[in-house]
């Protein structure tokens, strides 16, 4: 019992790191993995890795915290990016019971699909808050390059977080979160 | 159906309709994230400070350290050169406070001046000072002479004795050969022969009072002041009753100790000329004013009562 709690605990701090790192990365260092002028959508990738991993609770919660910090740091209306995370968060997590493989093809598709769900969301609400932004243009432009290329590094940020939260075992059958 | 159970069967979908209901809900009211982002810029940089100092406290030290070691002449000299500024700067900052400390007497000597216009006054410098006796700037030049009476704004200093051409010797209330006329301020007392003077002695700086009366009253700590009969105009300070001595006999003297340590001053002033109460209201007369500049009086305009055959007469 007392191990099952520590192993709790631990992958709680190392869900808050992550997800708040994912964050500062974003926010913080954009150009960091910047091309032609597209950046990768972090969080969403960590936000699809909970899902699967770990259930829509914990995506939603992701969701919530990466979603916040988003809002906070770069001062948009409070809600705005939380409600579209945590919706994915939702979607994905209830995709993921149904998903029959762990492919990274599968993955990286599941998060193509959730940040042209996401851009989509986003893209909406942006426009019930100015109709003169416009919706279908950002999202050709901006969002489904933001999806495509958030796929793309999808491996590599679900490899590293595999070892980070060592779910290996946890899939062979080790302790549950 | 348990609701508890039905709550843990239905948990996620809680969480998914309380966030979206609150995220929409902000919203819709439109609430600014920037009250977070001040409070969480704030908690950041409460937490961040001392990190910051701890920082650069050790950037500094490796860097000093690293110098020490890497470039020892440099710092020998750096350390010579700020040695000499040290050395420098508190130089001047024994000057500055001395101009603080002179432009706070002149200060007072001015604020002196202004409260007395019924005296002239002429400013003057103090070039030495021995045994009792001072040497001041100016002399016959400036319109010294000899029993001028010397003051500051704390009280009578002496009485000049000699006056040379640029300057003058003052002898003071230390000095044998000045003699005030004075007076007891509580009760206009004076002594016999009306003058205090001074001890004669270099280790005594008090003054004395000699033969009052056995019978008149006099108490320690009494001020004493210049008489109407003096060189001074009367009541300035001399000095305040120290001792009392009785002689068993008909007298009493009594030791004053002066209000001006003459061992102190920078600056006195000099009492060229004491206006008679009569010539404050009408002005001086013209012989003695010493300027074409018509002195205009202080005292209020009188109504001309003449008539109007004697005003307007050819």
């Amino acid at each position: 019992m007392i191990r099952q709690r520590v192993y709790k605990s631990r992958v709680f701090f190392l869900w808050c790191f992550c997800t708040l790192l994912a964050a500062m990365i974003q926010t913080n260092w954009p150009n960091l993995l910047k091309l032609q002028e597209v950046s990768p959508d972090i969080i969403l990738v960590v936000l699809v890795y909970f899902a699967i991993a770990y259930g829509e609770e914990w995506a939603m919660f992701t969701g919530l915290l990466g979603g916040l910090y988003l809002d906070v740091a770069v001062g948009t209306t409070l809600g705005h990016y939380v409600l579209c995370y945590v919706v994915m968060g939702y979607i994905l997590g209830r995709l993921s019971t149904r998903l029959i493989t762990e492919h990274a093809a599968i993955k990286a598709g599941a998060v193509f699909a959730a940040g042209t769900g996401w851009g989509i969301l986003y893209a909406s609400i942006q426009y019930m808050q100015r109709p003169q932004s416009g919706m279908i243009q950002p999202l050709i432009t901006n969002f489904i390059p933001t999806a495509f290329y958030s796929a793309i590094i999808t491996p590599l940020v679900f490899l590293t977080l595999d070892r980070i939260f060592h779910r290996r075992d946890y899939m062979g059958g080790g302790l549950q979160s | 159906m348990n609701p508890g159970r039905l709550l843990a069967e239905y948990r996620p979908q809680l969480i998914l309709v309380v966030l979206v209901t609150l995220s929409l809900f902000s919203l819709i009211t439109g609430a600014d994230s920037s009250f977070i982002h001040m409070g969480l810029s704030r908690f950041v940089n409460l937490s961040a400070y001392p990190f910051l100092k701890l920082r650069y406290a050790t950037v500094t030290g490796v860097e000093s350290t690293y110098k020490v070691f890497a470039d020892p002449k440099s710092i020998q000299k750096e350390n010579e050169a700020l040695q000499l500024e040290v050395a420098s700067l508190r130089a001047r900052t024994a000057r500055i406070k001395e101009l603080d400390r002179e432009n706070q007497r002149l200060r007072r000597l001015l604020a002196f001046q202004q409260q007395e216009p019924g005296l002239s006054l002429q400013p003057a410098a103090v070039l030495e000072n021995y045994k009792g006796m001072l040497r001041i700037e100016g002399g016959s030049m400036q319109g010294f002479q000899v029993s001028m009476g010397v003051i500051t704004a704390e009280g009578i200093v002496g009485i000049i004795t000699e006056v040379a051409d640029f300057t003058s010797i003052v002898a003071t209330l230390h000095h044998v050969d000045c003699r005030v006329g004075a007076m007891v301020l509580r009760n206009r007392l004076r002594a016999y022969d009306g003058v205090v003077h001074a001890s004669g002695s270099d280790f005594n700086q008090l003054c004395s009072m000699e033969y009052i009366d056995m019978k008149e009253e006099v108490r320690i700590g009494d001020q004493v002041v210049s008489s109407p009969e003096s060189l001074f105009p009367a009541g300035l300070p001399v000095g305040k009753i120290v001792s009392l001595r009785g002689g068993g006999g008909l007298w009493k003297s009594a030791s004053i100790e002066p209000v001006v340590n003459p061992y102190q001053l920078d600056e006195v002033l000099v009492i060229l000329r004491a206006l008679e109460a009569s010539e404050y209201i009408a002005g001086p007369p013209a012989s003695l004013s010493g300027t074409d500049v018509p002195f205009i009086s202080k005292a209020p305009e009188m109504p001309d009562q003449r008539s109007l055959q004697e005003r307007y007469a050819p």
